[in-house]
């Protein structure tokens, strides 16, 4: 009888795991309050929610305004987002910015003496990448779902899709520009079961442009989607940047796609220089879609991070300047950012009362620098403020309300030029000049800043570029372009860390892969010369 | 008494590869760890008369933990885990603490300083330890801990008449700390962007270093904090009893965290997980008492 029971007891138990096992485990939350990939798409308005953040990303540092909920570890949270740490890798390293925190990262920076520990080099890498891990989740479960939509849900999902794409295309640009040969993953690896394998800067160039031509047809026409959404334009003149950079990336010239894309751009007839150079920085830019392409958009309510324009403006800020009514920062200036000399007579007037771009704050600040802490040695950027154009400040007084220019149009016109320059075919060096004098033409408010045919040079070009998109995140790439990043034909202050400049090294014209993540992943080899 | 502890799946904050998360750092079972020790307590009375009360009390412990195991997506047995909570305050430049299987739990992972004739460290200036030919993170070793090897305890109470004394201090060995506050002190520091001085510890002096770029992973400013901690003193007197024993009086007086006697350089040897960075000072209290009771 004994036996009997403990059979019994036996059975019940083997019955009860048995069958408990056999059903496969139901793992959707129930609890209302609680939302995971699972049911994120059961409501319809999450197809954008989550593709907002996905921009967001260009901007934000977490789940959290301001701060408080990081996606990436770091003592400041403000420096993890995408703009803060793209900006400082494209202009604190070159002629364009000296900054004065005396920031150990940052010094290293300009010096040209980063090494792979240097928290930018790290920040920037795991900002990029985990941008392009949401975008390949975002792309995995809306194409999961999009076969079960329909009506107008189903063609906004599909363009999300492609839009998400689109930023992924543009995150791995900036990978491939800084990193060369990165890790990489697609939509088809799944998050947390694997260890990225390393690609090849060539075949990241072929990957890029094969998605960037693939989501053509599925993004909105020129300047017809929402504001600050990718459309067909923006894919067209990323694909421009990328193709004159190619030869950097691949080895081969592709100055004649370049054109191609330009050409796209331009016959759209969709933009044209707008009239006033210094408004496309003023916290009313939202308005001047006919020159911006596509910008980070901002908000002084609704984009509160420490480290996207908010950084841009308030860094800059210093010295005498007033930043509550000139600069609308009541919060004041951190007094970081400023360009050197040698890039301030890039400019032949930069007063300003000639080429109007020449945006400076020389009241109280002497040159040259001799020691890049003081602030009050070089002149001052005030290209971006958080005032509109009409005087009146944004709507915070430390979050900004200024967009910043990530497409614009005057970038398509040097582009062009260049490409013509480097003998692209489909284009010819009569339009490239008229496209170079309508941009000198808004610089100088008249034609006395135009040039001739026999001016239009590749030196020309480069300091052409500075001049009109200083601050606007392109400079470390150009110069690469330009061969003048390293080495010793173009020195600049502090280059080499010390105050007249000095040579530097071919290797650091890739950034390292960041010691922590080699730690991590032994597929990654090491840039050479680090 | 002797001890081995193993713990198996620790769990760490440990970073993550890229593009696997959503996330640069997770919280996972990733480590194993032993600890072998060994305790020892004494207890004596030394002398115990009618006016006379010795009492001593002493207790040693040894521990010693280290990283058995530590798991990564590589299985590679050199794997170095650094630590994401060990970040050096004031720059941006990195985390101090890693770990590694057969070394201690978050021991300090920094460049090899060498010295001058005078013994004064050179700024950036390191050992190419995998002679490679150029600095850099493949140059940094792991190099003390934070944890003490040798704990005591002494405790020690004397009654002479109507008068009596206690005390109680700890040593600690073997425990060492990143003297952060040093090692964020630099000459360029002195100057702000702001357009003011900023004020430095004295420890920019030491090492007249100008700039702060990677001297801070230097293992210049991992520091014995090996210490000895008077921590309590107590004076007593009690008064005669009177009223047939109904009422009794003691006044005494104390001091709480009386001395410390270290080599080490930094505010405070005594830092939990080792880095020095944040410090609040320890304060010293004294204390004055009175004792009645009433039966």
């Amino acid at each position: 009888m004994k036996l009997f029971k403990v059979l019994t007891i036996w059975g019940l138990m083997i019955v009860m795991f048995v069958t408990s096992c056999t059903k496969k485990l139901d793992t959707k939350p129930i609890d209302p309050l609680v939302t995971t990939s699972a049911t994120l798409f059961d409501n319809p308005a999450a197809y954008k929610q989550f593709l907002a953040k996905l921009y967001g990303s260009l901007a934000l540092s977490g789940q959290k305004g301001q701060f408080g909920a990081p996606e990436i570890q770091a003592s400041d949270e403000g420096t993890t987002c995408f703009l803060r740490e793209y900006w400082a890798a494209e202009e604190v390293t070159t002629d364009e910015c000296l900054n004065a925190w005396g920031d150990g990262g940052l010094v290293e920076y300009h010096g040209g003496i980063w090494s792979d520990n240097n928290l930018y080099v790290q920040l920037m890498y795991e900002r990029l990448f985990i941008n392009i891990a949401y975008t390949n989740e975002y792309i995995r479960d809306v194409n999961a779902k999009l076969g079960g939509l329909t009506g107008s849900l189903k063609n906004d999902a599909t363009q999300y899709v492609a839009e998400a794409r689109f930023l992924r295309a543009y995150f791995y640009y900036c990978a491939m520009d800084m990193y060369g040969n990165c890790p990489f993953a697609t939509e088809a690896d799944l998050p947390g079961t694997f260890i990225p394998k390393q690609i090849a800067r060539a075949d990241l160039f072929k990957y890029i442009e094969s998605e960037l031509i693939a989501i053509q047809p599925t993004l909105a026409d020129a300047g017809a989607n929402e504001y600050a959404r990718a459309d067909k334009a923006a894919d067209w003149a990323l694909l421009s940047r990328l193709y004159l950079n190619a030869k950097v990336f691949t080895g081969t010239d592709r100055s004649t796609d370049c054109i191609t894309y330009c050409n796209k751009v331009i016959s759209s007839g969709k933009y044209a220089l707008h009239n006033n150079y210094r408004n496309l920085f003023l916290a009313d830019n939202n308005s001047y879609r006919d020159e911006i392409i596509m910008p980070i958009a901002e908000d002084g309510v609704n984009t509160q991070s420490y480290g996207d324009m908010t950084f841009v403006i308030h860094a800059a800020v210093g010295g005498s300047e007033d930043a509550a009514n000139e600069f609308g920062i009541a919060s004041g200036g951190w007094a970081g950012n400023r360009p050197t000399n040698t890039f301030v007579n890039k400019f032949a007037d930069p007063s300003g009362n000639t080429d109007k771009r020449a945006i400076f704050y020389t009241s109280g600040q002497t040159i040259p620098i001799t020691n890049p802490t003081v602030f009050t040695q070089g002149y001052l950027s005030a290209k971006f403020k958080n005032v509109t154009s009409t005087g009146a400040r944004g709507s915070n007084d430390t979050f900004v309300d200024t967009d910043f220019p990530l497409f614009r149009f005057a970038e398509i016109y040097l582009n062009y030029a260049e490409a013509v320059l480097r003998g692209g075919s489909g284009g010819d060096r009569g339009t490239a000049l008229s496209y170079i004098n309508k941009i000198r033409d808004r610089a100088y408010g008249n034609a006395s800043g135009e040039i001739t045919d026999g001016q239009l040079t590749l030196p020309f070009m480069i300091d052409e570029r500075g001049r009109e998109l200083y601050w606007e995140a392109f400079r470390r790439t150009d110069l690469i372009r330009f061969g003048l990043f390293t080495g010793g034909s173009y020195l600049w202050d502090f280059k080499g860390n010390v105050p007249n400049g000095a040579a530097t090294d071919e290797h650091l014209n890739v950034f390292p892969i960041p010691a922590s993540d080699r730690l991590l992943n032994s597929n990654l080899k090491q840039n050479p010369g680090y | 008494m002797l001890i081995t502890k193993k713990t198996s799946n620790l769990l760490i904050v440990t970073n993550v590869p890229v593009l696997s998360n959503f996330s640069s750092t997770l919280l996972q079972n990733v480590a194993d760890m032993t600890n072998k020790g060994a305790e020892l307590g004494l207890n004596a009375v030394a002398i115990s008369t009618k006016d006379v009360n010795w009492q001593i009390g002493y207790n040693i412990s040894y521990n010693k933990n280290t990283v058995t195991k530590l798991n990564n997506a590589n299985n590679n047995p050199d794997f170095i885990q650094t630590n994401p909570n060990s970040g050096i305050a004031g720059t941006t430049s990195g985390l101090i603490q890693a770990n590694k299987v057969g070394y201690p739990l978050n021991s300090f992972y920094v460049f090899q300083q060498i010295y001058d004739a005078n013994g004064k460290p050179i700024e950036d200036g390191y050992v190419d330890r995998n002679h490679d030919g150029q600095i850099n993170s493949a140059d940094q070793y792991l190099y003390k801990k934070p944890d003490p090897t040798v704990l005591m305890g002494i405790s020690s109470s004397v009654r002479y008449k109507r008068i009596d004394f206690s005390f109680s201090g700890r040593v600690s060995l073997g425990n060492y700390n990143y003297n952060n506050v040093a090692s964020g002190s630099t000459y360029r520091g002195l100057y702000s962007s702001l357009g003011y001085l900023s004020n430095q510890t004295k420890a920019a002096n030491d090492t007249k270093f100008t700039n702060a770029l990677q001297t801070n992973l230097s293992d210049y400013y991992i520091q014995n904090a090996s210490f000895f901690r008077m921590d309590n003193m107590t004076v007593g007197y009690t008064f005669p009893t009177f009223s047939n024993n109904k009422y009794k009086l003691r006044v005494s007086a104390g001091v709480q965290n009386v001395f410390v006697i270290t080599s080490y350089k930094g505010l405070d040897p005594e830092i939990s997980g080792g880095l020095d960075n944040n410090f609040f000072p320890r304060a010293r209290i004294y204390q004055l008492g009175l004792n009645c009771n009433f039966q």
